[in-house]
């Protein structure tokens, strides 16, 4: 009866909202000086206060009602546009952008995507734009992807130092990181500290978290999707920024006039001489890291647009500190991991509505360890690396006239890894390791349609299939249950398939506009993942260990289903939403107590497989416009894991639920910008949350030759103290003050952490040493310590500049 | 091997650590069963403790477990050997032998009837030791309390590892140091093979002591000759999975640290394990010496061989191990060294004006008393200045 009345009232509902005449208002959006298509342009129009953002081709089309309506397109680097129209038929307007000659680099897109929370059928997207990039303070004054998105909702990590970020609860591995389609397995440099990710080359991140669009796969949590800006450039522009940490320049140019045209970025950083500073122990110590991106354009014809993006990071560290390795003498270590990726990306439009996107993806990542050895010029080397391979081939559709679009397409992925080398050169203490190589494909097909059958219901559909299959040679061993001892061996040659599996991923969303503000979204997502990184720590290392699916290691997957209602303030002035998502995952893997994956071959007998829980309620309300903007966001969330084994030795916390790493009940962060004038800008973050789950012993024995020993007995059974820190910047914008106009600058002086918090990253364990610290420790058997990263403010001053 | 990923670990905690003491806090458990049993071939290191955690009054304790039934069985020839309990612990009989190869199991029925059981344990060869060494460090390790590094030696050793077998290794040191100072009495002085309180003595003896004048602390010289002993501070393992059949070049075994500058005795014992005894170790030493750093192994728990009969869902912590050892010793004359040592000896003799009107009262030395951490015995190897 109540399903019934529901949908009576829903059809009803339906009937009287979609009444009216409605023609279709299309707008075609060109660069003023070369008439190439502008892309991702906002159109934002009132008085439905609606609006969205111009496609590839330059293209934004809308169905309104019979009015008169006021349009206002902008985009980064653009001037304003206003246009008004009396809709009465279906109207194609042209409208042709004009480049801003001042305060490019600082223009904030207030306007960017207004109205899109409302309006889109995508839930659970996040998007930053490096325009806010910018403004958020971060430490030592670097622009950094990740750490800005932790101040988003749902998205958190392991603390200063953690290689990834966790979305919705899900380990860092279960985020796809893709930089223009490319895979990332590191995504940080000096071990976590920053993003990889040239700064002034980006130009869009998107984190999917709820129902994923079917063209991206292989991860069960999440898509951070970060693009480099295409170079629609006529002019040089140059621009650049000097920071305590490092450095970056950035040019952006035609070659070949409306045929070829490139952006490069660089940034450098050699951070030695700072080290010091922090500590003694660090005076030998070395640490440097660069990154690179170019991305070139060529348009050899009117429909065609061809892409080549190279993406290239290195981080060497060396450190003095170790006087011992076993059986190796080496004087210090040294660090050497690099990121080379390759996209090359064919669009052909066959129309303005039709498009075909081919795209290769190649590359390679190389994480080293090297000793060299004390009074010899020999190395000892432990190395691994990771050479992927794709192919994307996606045919789009976008139909004006029926309200809806569609894509599909296919997707090869092949991922050869080497999971560890250890080169002795000519050491003879030790002797040479090769693991196997690991071989693996995923073979996907996709679709995914996005249809308005009704103006105010926007359905998004989707279905992924993927075959994964891991390719010989392969050793796989089969374990007896209880005792984990193996009781056979299969060897698989060449060529021969060592293990399969395939899955249908369903994705879908559905948004219900009740009215021009407010709207309510639905999402389901099945995902899988064929490729883990497997570490025993808090967050893995760049040369933890990747894995593919074997025969005893099944794929992760998970169902993931949200809720959320949308709603905005004063003509978008201000939005709020409220997000709430269930996740149940199988197959995650966490590592068994005491495991050791170091060149072992074997990592399976170090893991258990089980499932998982995540869920949690997102509050968020956002104000992107006017001189005080930023955003409030509070999420309440629980990530739980469990073991299922029969063993004692491969239980965790007896099998019952325990917190996962990454489980933090309160979060709460804002931000506010406070943009005085056209030159000064005054930015604060705040966060705090539920510190990270910390195991505490359940004991302490005493050994035979007085060692003390805690004993453990549970995982995660306490927590850190709360996580809380304050950042501020202060940006001072120099542009109008100089005589010649094509030479920008301005200041950006950051505080990060302002009160000096201490949050502790761990706390361990210590034998007592006398009276040492007695009146801290008092009569507890053992010692303990916080590790801090930060015990004060960290002030940086990075100047920046442009020419153009 | 395994330590080239520790050490990576803790060259990461250093690029911009610190870190600050803090009261530990803890999640105490009651009823905890821990058994320690350790059967070596070196006399007097053979025993085996049983103790349960007791967790009352905000208090936490191990309790051990008396009147156990603890039996040693060669599950090859059936042999039975019977522990005898002795100062808090078991041990065998003195004539206790076991071979490499044999396989054993430990049985032990506690005074309450519940049953504990080792799983088979096989006596791994020894490896003997061919050289050892030492080499002074002023920086050999960074100390926490101090907040700074520490000078000391490090112990090296070299070894032919067997390439026939796989073989896991387990260092354990004793240290003898010549003994200046055999007693210390803050508040009070020695007396009666004690330290007696200033009240307590001028209760029973008059003349008495004359507290207004006295110091804080008396110190007594050792009567004869006498060496402190100390233990290794540290759980070293080692594994020839990556070395199998090549010689342990100078491999560092062992941290001395100058706790005082003089002469020392460092007695090296190297152990055989097996695979499970060795991974039960490393798990020991990452709890107990890796954890200090960002990315620091979490917790595990020290489950090794041992289980109840009678309900195989209870958790029995520790584990029974065979480790048949070698051992060699090196002296090392530390006169020379420069560095200030980590304890300053300060000698303070009782003087005549401590007593009223007697200083035929005064005392200043005290007795070697033998015992774990001390003995007057002179330890093999010593070399007299």
């Amino acid at each position: 009866m109540n399903l019934r009345l529901g949908m009576l009232l829903f059809f009803g509902l339906a009937l009287t909202l979609s009444y009216s005449q409605e023609y279709q208002l299309t707008f075609r959006i060109l660069d003023g000086t070369s008439n190439l298509p502008v892309k991702d342009a906002n159109v934002f129009i009132v008085p439905c206060s609606c609006g969205g953002v111009s496609d590839e081709n330059g293209m934004f089309s809308i169905n309104l009602q019979e009015n008169g309506y006021q349009a206002t397109i902008s985009f980064i680097g653009y001037e304003s546009t206003g246009i008004t129209v009396n809709l009465n038929k279906d109207t194609l307007l042209e409208v042709k952008m004009q480049p801003k000659q001042e305060r490019l680099s600082e223009v904030i897109v207030k306007a960017k995507k207004v109205n899109e929370m409302i309006t889109s059928p995508q839930m659970g997207v996040l998007k930053l734009e490096s325009q806010e990039l910018k403004k958020i303070p971060s430490a030592l004054g670097e622009l950094d992807v990740l750490r800005g998105l932790t101040l988003l909702p749902g998205v958190n990590n392991t603390g200063e130092i953690s290689n990834g970020v966790s979305v919705r609860g899900g380990s860092l591995d279960q985020n796809l990181v893709l930089y223009d389609y490319a895979p990332v397995f590191n995504p940080t440099h000096l071990f976590g500290l920053f993003s990889i990710f040239t700064p002034d080359v980006t130009s869009s991140i998107d984190l999917y978290r709820a129902n994923i669009p079917a063209r991206y796969g292989g991860r069960t949590s999440s898509v951070l999707d970060i693009k480099v800006k295409t170079p629609y450039a006529d002019t040089l522009k140059l621009s650049g920024g000097i920071g305590l940490v490092s450095s970056r320049v950035n040019i952006e140019t035609p070659l070949i006039k409306d045929k070829l045209t490139l952006v490069a970025g660089g940034r450098a950083g050699f951070t030695d001489f700072l080290l010091p500073i922090f500590s003694r122990r660090l005076e030998n110590t070395k640490a440097s890291f660069y990154d690179g991106t170019i991305k070139l354009l060529y348009l050899p014809t009117k429909n065609d647009q061809v892409t080549f993006t190279g993406f290239y990071t290195k981080d060497f560290y060396q450190l003095d500190l170790i006087s011992r390795i076993e059986n190796i003498e080496a004087e210090n270590n040294q660090y050497d991991f690099q990121n080379l990726n390759g996209t090359l990306n064919w669009q052909h439009s066959f129309n303005e509505e039709t498009a075909l996107r081919t795209i290769l993806v190649s590359g390679i990542y190389n994480a080293d360890n090297i000793f060299p050895e004390i009074d010899s010029s020999n190395e000892i080397e432990f190395k691994s690396r990771i050479k992927h391979f794709s192919f994307i081939s996606e045919f789009s559709k976008f139909k004006r006239d029926r309200n809806f679009d569609y894509y599909f397409g296919t997707q090869i992925n092949r991922y050869q890894i080497d999971p560890g080398e250890l080169n002795p050169g000519t050491a003879t203490s030790i002797t040479p390791i090769v693991l196997p190589q690991e071989t693996s494909y995923e073979l996907s097909g996709y679709a995914n349609l996005n249809w308005e059958p009704i103006h105010f219901l926007t359905l998004s559909t989707g279905l992924r299939y993927t075959y994964y299959f891991l390719q010989g040679p392969y050793t796989q061993n089969e374990y007896d249950d209880l005792s984990g001892n193996i009781i056979g061996t299969e060897i698989f040659e060449k060529g021969e398939v060592a293990a399969s599996y395939d899955g249908l991923e369903p994705r879908l969303g559905a948004s219900i506009q009740l009215n021009p503000t407010i709207s309510l979204k639905m999402s389901y997502a099945r995902l899988n993942q064929y490729l883990q990184n497997i570490y025993n720590n808090t967050t893995p290392l760049p040369t933890s260990r990747w894995k593919t699916a074997d025969g005893n290691i099944l794929p992760q997957m998970s169902d993931a289903y949200g809720f959320g209602i949308y709603k905005s303030f004063n003509e978008n002035s201000m939005e709020a939403s409220i997000e709430t998502y269930y996740r149940t995952s199988k197959n995650n893997l966490t590592y068994r107590p005491g495991a050791d994956f170091f060149l072992e071959q074997f990592v399976e007998r170090e893991i258990v497989q089980g499932p998982g829980r995540a869920y949690g309620v997102e509050l968020s309300i956002r104000k992107p416009l006017g001189n005080v903007n930023g955003w409030l966001n509070y999420t309440w969330s629980r990530s739980q894991l469990r073991t299922e084994s029969e063993s004692l030795s491969g239980r965790i916390n007896n099998n019952q639920w325990f917190n996962s790493d990454f489980d933090r009940p309160h979060t709460l962060n804002a931000t506010l910008n406070y943009e005085a004038d056209d030159y000064n800008t005054l930015s604060f973050n705040f966060v705090v949350q539920t510190g990270r789950p910390l195991t505490l012993a359940n004991g302490v024995v005493e050994l035979s030759d007085g060692i003390r020993a805690p004993i453990f007995l549970e995982r995660n059974n306490s927590r850190l103290p709360t996580y809380h820190r304050l950042d501020m910047s202060y940006n001072i914008h120099f542009s109008k003050s100089k005589k010649n106009k094509r030479w920008q600058n301005d200041w950006t002086f950051t505080i990060y952490n302002l009160y000096g918090r201490k949050n502790p990253l761990n706390i361990f364990y210590t034998q007592r040493n006398g009276l040492e610290n007695a009146d801290v420790f008092l009569d507890n058997p053992l010692g303990s310590f916080e590790l801090l990263v930060l015990n004060s403010p960290l002030f940086s001053l990075t100047y920046n500049f442009t020419f153009q | 091997m395994l330590l080239i990923k520790r050490l990576f670990f803790v060259a990461t905690a250093l690029l911009f650590a610190c870190t600050e003491p803090i009261s530990p806090e803890f999640e105490f458990e009651s009823g905890l069963i821990y058994v320690d049993a350790f059967i070596s071939n070196i006399p007097g290191s053979s025993f085996v403790t049983v103790a349960e955690s007791k967790f009352e009054f905000d208090f936490f304790r191990n309790e051990f477990l008396g009147n156990a039934e603890v039996l040693l069985l060669n599950t090859d020839n059936g042999l039975e050997v019977t522990f005898s309990e002795s100062e808090e612990s078991y041990v065998p009989p003195e004539d206790l032998t076991i071979t490499a190869g044999e396989s054993w199991e430990l049985l032990i029925t506690l005074e309450d009837g519940r049953r504990y059981k080792s799983l088979p344990e096989i006596a791994s060869s020894p490896v003997p030791i061919s050289e050892i060494e030492a080499s002074y460090d002023p920086e050999l390790e960074f100390n926490l309390d101090e907040d700074d590094f520490v000078p000391g030696h490090k112990v090296l050793i070299t070894f032919d590892d067997p390439s026939e077998v796989d073989n896991f290794y387990f260092w354990r040191f004793r240290s003898f140091e010549r003994l200046v100072v055999c007693e210390r009495c803050a508040g009070g002085i020695f007396r009666d093979s004690e330290c007696v309180s200033f009240e307590e003595y001028n209760a029973q003896n008059s003349p008495g002591v004359n507290e207004d004048g006295a110091d804080p602390e008396y110190t007594y010289i050792c009567e004869r000759d006498c060496w402190r002993i100390r233990f290794n501070e540290k759980i070293e393992v080692f594994s020839d999975e990556f070395a199998n059949g090549v010689s342990g070049n100078r491999l560092g075994v062992a941290d001395v640290l100058l706790y005082t500058k003089n002469d020392i005795l460092v007695e090296m014992q190297q152990y055989a394990l097996t695979a499970e005894g060795y991974r039960y170790f490393r798990i020991l030493k990452d709890i107990v010496d890796n954890n200090g750093n960002f990315n620091a192994p979490p917790p595990a728990a020290l489950l090794g061989n041992m289980f109840n009969v009678d309900d195989g869902n209870e958790f029995v912590l520790g584990r029974f191990t065979i480790g048949l050892a070698s051992t060699a010793s090196i002296f090392i004359d530390r006169t020379a060294i420069e560095d200030e040592p980590l304890e300053q000896e300060r000698i303070n003799t009782e003087s005549s004006e401590l007593f009223f009107g007697n200083g035929l009262l005064v005392r200043s030395t005290a007795p070697c008393r033998e015992g774990r951490f001390r003995t007057g015995t002179l330890p093999s190897g010593w070399i007299s200045n």
